[in-house]
């Protein structure tokens, strides 16, 4: 029972950060590095937020979590705009360049925060939700049990949003064929906004979520953001779906290497996973060749 | 005077400096300007890959797997001397970088560019699991300088700096030379069209995968020259955050011409000296310089001296057109 939580935990927290970067990329069609950075920084807002309430403001520790993972996903999606005017709208005739700069990007974030925020490690104080609760004779924190509601929540938010509203459909539009949109009127910058915005706040919620079950850091970004482009890789970048498939079926496998006993070797699997998939079908399981 | 001899005696005048640097360099100094060195090697040879398009991000894994295997051939499993050592553990590191390129080759661009970090990520994670052949996170040690022959000695900064101006000379030599004659013009012609290329009975495989194996070649042996420097070899030394900064050198500096590199090498690792009581401020600042360098100079800062001439050209035309 442990395992089947732990899953579900890991893989709608997986699916969290990919999905953003597979948005990103199938509309934009640019890489976007930093994007492990707004994970951090989201992560970071709600670890501040909720260390108000440790420090005395009166408010229930459930409802500040909730309303703290929302002011992280505004922030970061407005952060995410700006940089997306400033940085990538410029560049947007070499991918490569963007890519590089989005690089350079990571870094300068990464300093700001750590300047702001100090290096270390530090874990919430104040728990949104405590204690346990005991099923099939597994003991499971509620804490675990609010990420993957919430996760879960967002993600089928997301998904019916995409296949269901005008906005949703105008953005799938985009992904497919950029120029055909544009001639039924859809207007590509505005879109391209939208999608970093969304993109980028599921990351920044994905970052709140865990951040809160494990500890925050600066650094907790650069870790996330490798293994989530093995994950986009293998799936397919660009396609939602495959990634979604992908992030799931790495949280079964880590979770399963996780209680065999051989975490150690998590990193290796990742990445021998990607050598194979990449030698045999480069453009990911589900992803098409361009 | 011609522009070629204007460049022949530029580049006397900075050799003659650069041998001459010990003289008045303190002794931290010298320290910085030997891994400059062995970081001019990793940048050259880095670039020499990306002539056929593709940024190879298991050239610093790669360097540790010099570094390591020479901890192995001259400490753990035999006791062999430097100078063997370096032309075995090299060649090991080519072999190595042989049998990689055939699944990465498969790829390319982006794909590449995450497929070779994951090669680069499967090497240190072999290190740090195998604890017992190659230390785990401690890494390996009790590597020396080079033995010394005919009364020199390498234990002296000094020393090694020349050592190692020897091989950072021999690297552009051999590199620049490669460059000229086929293997660059076809790589670039790789680079810039691979249909094209694979249209006029061009073997692009076969170009791709010398580039990279040569190229890997050399990061091999700038590993060896590290290891010996320091002492030892740790996984936590060959990582992402180094590859970006050799990967910043060679952008910032100019991918797109054989000298660039040299001036990224040289500018960031005077402006990491500058900084050198606000380290962690570095990648902030390599960051923003990267950054503004894709913005403004995209082909680096060695095509400044050419965009000004241009510049000045066009005026020159379009005041000749008025006036006349």
């Amino acid at each position: 029972m442990d395992i089947v939580i732990y899953i579900l935990f890991l893989s709608s927290y997986y699916c969290l950060v990919t999905v953003g970067i597979a948005l990103v990329f199938g509309v934009m069609k640019i890489i976007n590095f930093a994007h492990g950075e707004f994970y951090m920084i989201g992560g970071v807002i709600v670890w501040y937020l909720m260390s108000l309430v440790s420090n005395g403001l009166q408010v229930n520790p459930a409802l500040m979590f909730i309303l703290s993972i929302l002011v992280a996903m505004l922030v970061v999606g407005l952060l995410a705009v700006i940089i997306q005017r400033v940085l990538f709208e410029p560049l947007k005739k070499e991918p490569f360049s963007a890519f590089m700069a989005s690089y350079g990007l990571l870094y300068v974030l990464q300093v700001v925060v750590a300047e702001f925020f100090g290096r270390k490690e530090r874990s919430m104080t104040a728990t949104p939700f405590p204690g346990n609760l005991t099923l099939f004779g597994a003991s499971i924190s509620y804490q675990r049990i609010a990420v993957i509601v919430v996760s879960v929540a967002l993600l089928i938010g997301f998904g019916l949003f995409l296949r269901y509203s005008r906005t949703g459909r105008a953005i799938r539009a985009c992904s497919q064929d950029s120029v055909a949109a544009a001639l039924q009127g859809i207007n590509a910058k505005r879109i391209s906004m939208l999608v970093m915005a969304l993109g980028s706040a599921l990351a920044a919620a994905a970052g709140g979520l865990v951040g809160a079950s494990l500890v925050v850091t600066p650094y907790m970004g650069e870790s996330v953001i490798w293994q989530a482009f093995v994950f986009v890789i293998i799936g397919g970048l660009g396609n939602i779906k495959g990634v979604i498939v992908s992030s799931t079926a790495f949280g079964i496998l880590h979770s399963l290497i996780l209680a065999a006993g051989f975490s150690q070797y998590q990193q290796l699997v990742n990445v021998i996973a990607m050598l194979i998939i990449l030698s045999i079908k480069p453009e990911g399981v589900f992803g098409n060749a361009s | 005077m011609q522009a070629k001899t204007i460049k022949r005696i530029g580049i006397a005048v900075v050799l003659i400096a650069l041998i001459a640097l010990p003289a008045f360099l303190s002794k931290y100094l010298m320290y910085l300007v030997i891994i400059g060195g062995i970081n001019a090697i990793l940048a050259v040879s880095l670039r020499f890959i990306n002539l056929f398009g593709g940024w190879s991000f298991v050239h610093i894994p790669l360097m540790g797997m010099g570094g390591y295997m020479t901890a192995l051939l001259t400490t753990t499993i035999g006791n062999i001397p430097f100078w063997l050592s370096i032309p075995i553990s090299s060649l090991l590191v080519m072999l190595v970088a042989l049998i990689l390129s055939y699944p990465l080759l498969q790829t390319g661009g982006f794909y590449f560019f995450l497929a070779s970090y994951a090669a680069g990520e499967m090497l240190r994670q072999i290190w740090i699991v195998n604890k017992d052949v190659f230390g785990g996170y401690n890494g390996l040690a009790g590597m020396s300088a080079p033995e010394g022959f005919l009364g020199i000695n390498f234990s002296s900064y000094n020393s090694m700096w020349y050592l190692v101006l020897i091989f950072v000379l021999g690297t552009i030599a051999v590199l620049y030379w490669l460059e000229k004659t086929l293997v660059g013009v076809s790589a670039r012609s790789i680079s810039s069209n691979e249909q094209l290329s694979k249209s006029i009975g061009m073997n692009t495989s076969a170009y791709k995968r010398a580039t990279f194996v040569i190229g890997s070649f050399f990061a091999g042996m700038a590993g060896v020259l590290y290891a010996h420097f320091l002492g030892y070899v740790s996984p936590l030394d060959y990582t992402s955050d180094y590859a970006y900064q050799i990967m910043a050198m060679v952008i910032i500096g100019g991918a797109s011409s054989f000298a660039g590199p040299l001036v990224g090498v040289v500018l960031l690792t005077a402006v990491r000296e500058m900084m050198h009581e606000l380290l962690t401020y570095v990648p902030l600042v390599y960051g923003i310089f990267l950054i503004l360098t894709l913005y403004f100079l995209p082909e680096g800062i060695i095509s400044i001296p050419r965009r000004v001439l241009k510049k000045m050209h066009s005026r020159r035309d379009s005041k000749g057109q008025g006036g006349g």
